[in-house]
């Protein structure tokens, strides 16, 4: 294991177009962050098409990179003119923006990118803690446990959109996987739905249907709500580099708060369905329980800071382990890329592990890497890019449905696609209207071809009683029980804010 | 207000009815299928069907009850300050942090139905230009038209940033990519009245 855990590291490093690739990733993740109005998800719909075809590696670590990076710029806004880039930021806002108003801007912003650092490289350690206890169970699982992971992903990622739309989650996976039926059926070759379309008889494009879910609607969202962030006086948000610095060593100071902060984040982001802004706001709470000053929080303490941004960079690395090793995304913005990654090839699952183990610590070796490369470029620049928070959005809008629309071309070079890439953006924005959530989607769609094949593996080799093997039976349990606990949480008058609700 | 909320009801309920026609026309069209070949659409259609229908059902009673989201209303730090206070036991005062979402300046919520028609109007003559005349005379129009009437940008910035980009995309796409874009119908078939390729 150390071997391929270090030649993966030497060859990250030594290998041009990768470390080329990775810098890419943490500009267009930077951009991305600090840029209201694109999210880590859309970033990430976006570039799959440009990352088709690409070599699985170098593909892989470009959008793993990318997102990565995505939450440690976003926190410029919201520490500067108190103007979360998404919900993983809110929390850093409460006592990043009073730090700011008291003319500690500097200081909050290198506390926090330091945070954000040391919390990314700490999530992928614990990561790589993880995979010798995981190994034996994920290679315990066969084609019936596959079947009823699929299931449980969706539930997982159902219970991420929270409350009253826990059943709209799991009834848009179903949708997901409904569409995944779509063209020639794998045991008897018969063409479902797909009529006299040729274009259809291998299914769906994954690429135009991801494009038209999230990228689309969200595009349309922004150039309908209109409006931008009025641009504040230069005298609010002026800071030194001597201030970043003393921000950067308040995370040495508050180094056991960092550790276990860092920690919670990295195992909230192991349980798929708790979400990416519950590592921020259950460590902000952490941090407040465990001050001698709780008073201080809301009104500037930089232990505020901190806690949120080394725990949600952090979920990342540990959301990685049931995306790659489960098939279950740990949150939406890992739904979207675990998409990405079955464009590239890369099939999560036990076969990772027998075969491809050096890409797992590739991938385990770009976050720590493209955190310190971002983390290192932002201390410089945040004061420069800190201007792109005030773009307007409809500015951005042209460019992005320009890009989406070549997306879905390119990717079969199919004109047929444009006209299905209309028709799921129009349900998609109804999605996105009505407050249905849109993260199961991808799930279901990637996990359907998963998921039959599964099945129908399952049933040939056990019939009807592979429900009673004793892992299955333990999935089902953890289905049941999931269901359970979204339905105790619905009936719970304060419910843990959800994806849908307070932060997207 | 009452007039927002019963819009939005039948927003959602449009909606959850649009999901269930979706699942009831994939099953019934499965129907015809082998046996092996509609086992999955109804593992999945079936159940799917039943949600739906218990879906409708819950909004149907929420619409009639006039519910409301129980964070309608609500600052995003009001609701921050319960969810710390949630997650503390201790009471929580985020007023420092206040205000500053409210430098988001927001356009009135009067014109959003013809913004929305525009946006889908702008978006479908985009994916038309581009079935009919290709990519390299709608994409740069697109943009154009776009930044001057809907971002209210001058010609000359709009032209500079339509440039800008279509020169982005060329390069990107044909001549790093080499992807062969599609041309249009129209094109094509004047190409082929005048013997062009």
């Amino acid at each position: 294991m150390m071997d391929t855990m270090f030649s993966s590291l030497f060859t990250l490093l030594s290998t041009g177009h990768l470390m080329f690739l990775m810098c890419v990733g943490v500009l267009i993740g930077i951009f991305v962050g600090i840029t209201p109005g694109i999210g880590g998800r859309l970033s990430i719909a976006l570039a799959i098409p440009f990352v088709f075809g690409m070599d699985m590696v170098a593909g892989a670590v470009l959008l793993l990179t990318m997102h990565a990076v995505n939450g440690t710029s976003g926190q410029i806004s919201s520490i500067m003119f108190g103007v979360p880039g998404d919900g993983d930021d809110a929390a850093t806002t409460i006592d990043g923006y009073p730090m700011a108003k008291k003319g500690e801007a500097g200081r909050a912003l290198g506390a926090s990118m330091t945070a954000s650092g040391v919390g990314g490289i700490i999530g992928a350690v614990v990561f790589a803690v993880m995979i010798p206890v995981l190994e034996p169970v994920v290679l315990s699982f066969s084609p019936a446990e596959f079947f009823l992971l699929a299931l449980l992903g969706i539930t997982f990622i159902a219970v991420l959109a929270g409350g009253k739309n826990f059943l709209k989650g799991i009834i848009v996976g179903f949708y997901g996987m409904m569409l995944a039926t779509i063209g020639m059926d794998p045991s008897t070759g018969t063409s479902r739905y797909a009529g006299d379309f040729l274009f259809l008889w291998d299914g769906l494009s994954l690429v135009t249907a991801v494009l038209a879910l999230f990228a689309v609607p969200e595009m349309i969202a922004l150039a309908v709500k209109g409006g931008s962030i009025a641009a504040v006086g230069d005298s609010k948000v002026r800071f030194t580099y001597k201030q970043i610095f003393d921000g950067v060593l308040e995370v040495p100071r508050n180094w056991w708060l960092a550790l276990r902060t860092s920690i919670i984040g990295a195992v909230i982001g192991m349980i798929p369905g708790l979400g990416g802004s519950a590592a921020a706001w259950i460590c902000y709470g952490h941090a407040v329980q465990t001050s001698k000053t709780p008073e201080m929080f809301g009104k500037g303490a930089v232990q505020g800071v901190i806690a949120p941004e080394t725990a949600s960079n952090a979920k990342e690395g540990g959301s990685l382990l049931p995306t790659l090793f489960f098939g279950i995304p740990g949150s939406s913005g890992m739904a979207v890329l675990m998409g990405a990654f079955l464009i590239l090839g890369i099939q999560p699952g036990p076969t990772l592990i027998t075969n491809n183990m050096s890409l797992v610590w590739t991938l385990i070796w770009a976050l720590v890497v493209g955190n310190v490369i971002a983390v290192c470029f932002l201390l410089f620049v945040a004061r420069w890019v800190a201007v792109l928070t005030f773009v307007k959005g409809t500015l951005i809008v042209p460019f992005i449905l320009v890009m989406t629309v070549f997306g879905a071309f390119i990717n079969e070079g199919q004109w047929e696609n444009l006209v299905i890439l209309v028709i799921l953006s129009a349900i998609g924005y109804g999605l996105l209207r009505f407050g249905w959530p849109r993260a199961p989607f991808v799930i279901g769609l990637v996990l359907g071809h998963i998921a039959e094949e599964s099945l129908n593996k399952a049933l040939a080799l056990w019939g009807m009683s592979f429900f009673t093997r004793p892992l299955s039976m333990a999935l089902i349990a953890l289905i049941v029980l999931t269901i359970g606990y979204a339905i105790y949480k619905n009936r719970k008058p304060a419910n843990v804010p959800s994806e849908t609700s307070l932060y997207e | 207000m009452n007039n927002v909320i019963m819009k939005n009801a039948g927003g959602k309920i449009f909606m959850n009815l649009l999901m269930l026609a979706i699942f009831a026309v994939m099953v019934g069209m499965a129907t015809q299928y082998p046996p092996q070949a509609r086992f999955m659409p109804f593992v999945i259609g079936i159940p799917g069907l039943v949600m739906c229908v218990i879906q409708l059902f819950l909004e149907i009673r929420d619409a009639r009850s006039g519910a409301e989201d129980e964070d309608e209303g609500k600052s995003e730090m009001q609701k921050a300050e319960e969810e710390v206070a949630r997650i503390t036991g201790r009471k929580m005062d985020f007023h420092e942090a206040e205000g500053a979402t409210a430098m988001v300046v927001e356009e009135s919520r009067e014109g959003r139905g013809r913004r929305e028609l525009i946006m889908w109007g702008s978006f479908l003559a985009l994916i038309a230009g581009i079935l009919l005349f290709g990519f390299w005379i709608s994409v740069p129009l697109f943009i154009l038209t776009f930044l001057h009437f809907y971002a209210e940008r001058s010609w000359r910035f709009s032209l500079l940033l339509t440039a800008i980009a279509t020169t982005i995309f060329y390069c990107a796409f044909v001549l790093g990519l080499k992807v062969i874009l599609h041309e249009g119908f129209v094109v094509e078939a004047i190409k082929e009245h005048f013997d062009m390729y």
